[in-house]
């Protein structure tokens, strides 16, 4: 019976402490969830550092300093260091991040979601932005939400400006529950 | 030159040259730049489309009154009933032949955008060149371009405005409500202009190379037409711009902040912040009060955040002061609490001021 008063004693404690550590505004953790603040630089990062044929002086002015108490600074550095690196380098041959790499393949397409009532959402997908004339267009489409649907939906294809029919299809409901796919036909005058 | 004189009666010339060249004006430095602004989506061209040129012109004048219209040198003016690789695009180069054969950006010139002028402007920047020398006129020397609120990423209200034209018996009506105050009309299809390049995946996909010329990104988190438009907008926005587009990231993945360790208050803690930036993207400012409109107006109150600070960038100083200082929250019992970034006094002054004084210092 002793031990067990002293157990409860000793987790009462630290309940307390450790709820007084959350309050406490020295508490920078943020539980966790985030990414310190003083990290993730956005943009693609120096590449000379390793370069053979600069003076050891050269590289100790360059080297990237200790990232200091204030992030900010730290980011704003960054930030400067790539723009001048990017400045050496030609219009038509310029270094980019995997991301930049990815925006710049020009012809991408973001799933597009439509909200429904009760929180629903009509999502539309496609393989890209831009076809070619006789390619064939998958369309992938995904419902949510409370309402009541038929087990196929269709796709249209037509002129944005006139609004001319061209061709249509029906998406029939794949074996994820919610999606829908089926391909369209692109054999037609070209234009949006 | 010859000087004569007459010594003991006769003349006596004394003769030195000396050469005269043309006058091209005081050379004023960066601190004056030249500045052509390209205004952004207007709405009432899509229920009354402009008669000519003169009305988009006027149109043009009247949105860039309040602060920007007499500090500029130029504008792009364009109808919103247009798209931006057709009509606007043929606007626009009338008026950049124009700039050219006046020679205002001989000597470089800054672009001012707001909004979907971020767009025309990455469009007219990767074709200026090639359209002017075509026409035997030299291209534009663009030393960098400042994107106010800038809609070069799209809008996801544009994909709805889109959805919306082509269901006119639906029924979700605050989605209707919220596109009809960003469009100002029922969407009806082929009607609605420049709004169709505004649709995320259309504008991602337009004049989409790198360009040299910097985008100093300057971006906006309240909120317009009371709120309505937000719930349809991926991550934070400006009541009209998501702020993936205003920053420059290279996704319309919904994002917080342009920064991942400062937040849109000026809070320096983990963000959902961009996973990239386009190239030469630069953000330089957040206001987390400032909406859509306000970014170009004398609008104060709002209080700015440096997302990039004394930085040069294509020749042009950028050196907005800054402090840090530290703000205890209130479930915050004890300690130094949280840390903040702003500008100092920022929120006596408006955005557009504190962006043009500090060009001008």
């Amino acid at each position: 019976m002793p031990y067990k008063a002293l157990l409860t004693t000793a987790a009462l404690v630290a309940g307390v402490s450790g709820t007084i550590w959350l309050l406490s505004a020295e508490n920078k953790g943020q539980f966790g969830l985030h990414a310190p603040a003083n990290q993730a630089p956005q943009q693609p990062t120096s590449r000379t550092a390793g370069d053979p044929h600069r003076s050891a002086s050269e590289r100790d002015n360059t080297r990237p300093s200790e990232p200091s108490d204030n992030a900010l600074g730290f980011m704003l550095a960054s930030v400067a260091d790539d723009y001048q690196q990017s400045i050496r380098y030609p219009d038509y041959s310029v270094p980019l991040s995997a991301a930049q790499a990815e925006a710049y393949q020009g012809n991408r397409y973001h799933p597009v979601g439509l909200p429904l009532e009760d929180d629903g959402l009509f999502t539309v997908s496609l393989e890209k932005f831009r076809f070619t004339r006789g390619e064939t267009i998958l369309v992938v489409a995904s419902l949510s939400g409370r309402q009541v649907f038929g087990n196929t939906l269709s796709a249209d294809l037509e002129t944005a400006d006139d609004q001319k029919p061209a061709t249509s299809t029906v998406l029939k409901a794949t074996e994820s529950a919610g999606y829908f796919e089926g391909t369209l036909n692109s054999d037609y005058e070209p234009g949006e | 030159m010859i000087v004569e004189a007459k010594v003991d009666g006769r003349p006596v010339r004394h003769a030195s040259s000396l050469t005269i060249e043309p006058d091209l004006g005081d050379f004023e430095g960066l601190g004056t730049p030249y500045i052509i602004l390209v205004h952004g989506f207007m709405m009432d061209d899509l229920s009354n489309p402009p008669a000519n040129f003169e009305e988009v012109q006027q149109a043009g004048a009247t949105n860039w009154q309040d602060y920007w219209l007499n500090r500029s040198e130029a504008r792009i003016d364009w109808g919103s009933n247009g798209r931006v690789e057709g009509e606007i695009a043929q606007q626009a180069y009338q008026q950049l032949r124009q700039i050219s054969q006046q020679g205002l950006c001989s000597n470089y010139c800054i672009l001012v955008t707001h909004s979907t002028g971020d767009l025309v402007t990455r469009h007219i920047l990767e074709n200026q060149a090639r359209w002017l020398q075509a026409d035997g006129l030299q291209p534009l020397k663009i030393l960098a371009v400042m994107d106010l609120a800038g809609a070069g990423g799209g809008t996801e209200l544009a994909d709805l405005a889109v959805s919306v034209a082509y269901n006119d018996s639906w029924y979700n009506w605050p989605v209707k409500a919220a596109v009809k105050a960003f469009t100002g009309i029922d969407p009806q299809p082929g009607k609605l202009g420049v709004v169709n390049d505004l649709q995320t995946n259309v504008a991602r996909n337009l004049a989409v190379n790198p360009n040299a010329i910097p985008r100093l990104r300057f971006v906006g988190g309240g909120s317009s037409y009371g709120g309505i438009t937000k719930p349809f907008i991926e991550g934070t926005d400006d009541g009209v711009v998501p702020t993936h587009s205003a920053c420059g990231a290279t996704s319309a993945q919904g994002i917080d902040s342009c920064s991942n360790s400062l937040s849109m208050a000026g809070k320096v803690t983990g963000q959902n912040g961009p996973s990239g930036l386009y190239y030469n993207h630069y953000p330089i400012l957040m206001s987390e009060g400032a909406n859509h409109g306000d970014v170009i107006t004398n609008q104060t109150g709002n209080t700015a955040v440096p997302v990039v600070n004394n930085t040069v960038l294509g020749g042009l100083q950028v050196d907005f002061a800054s402090r840090t200082y530290n703000k205890r929250a209130w479930w915050q019992l004890w300690g130094s609490g949280d840390q903040y970034v702003e500008v100092p006094g920022s929120s006596q002054t408006s955005l557009s001021n504190l962006l043009y004084t500090t060009l001008n210092n």
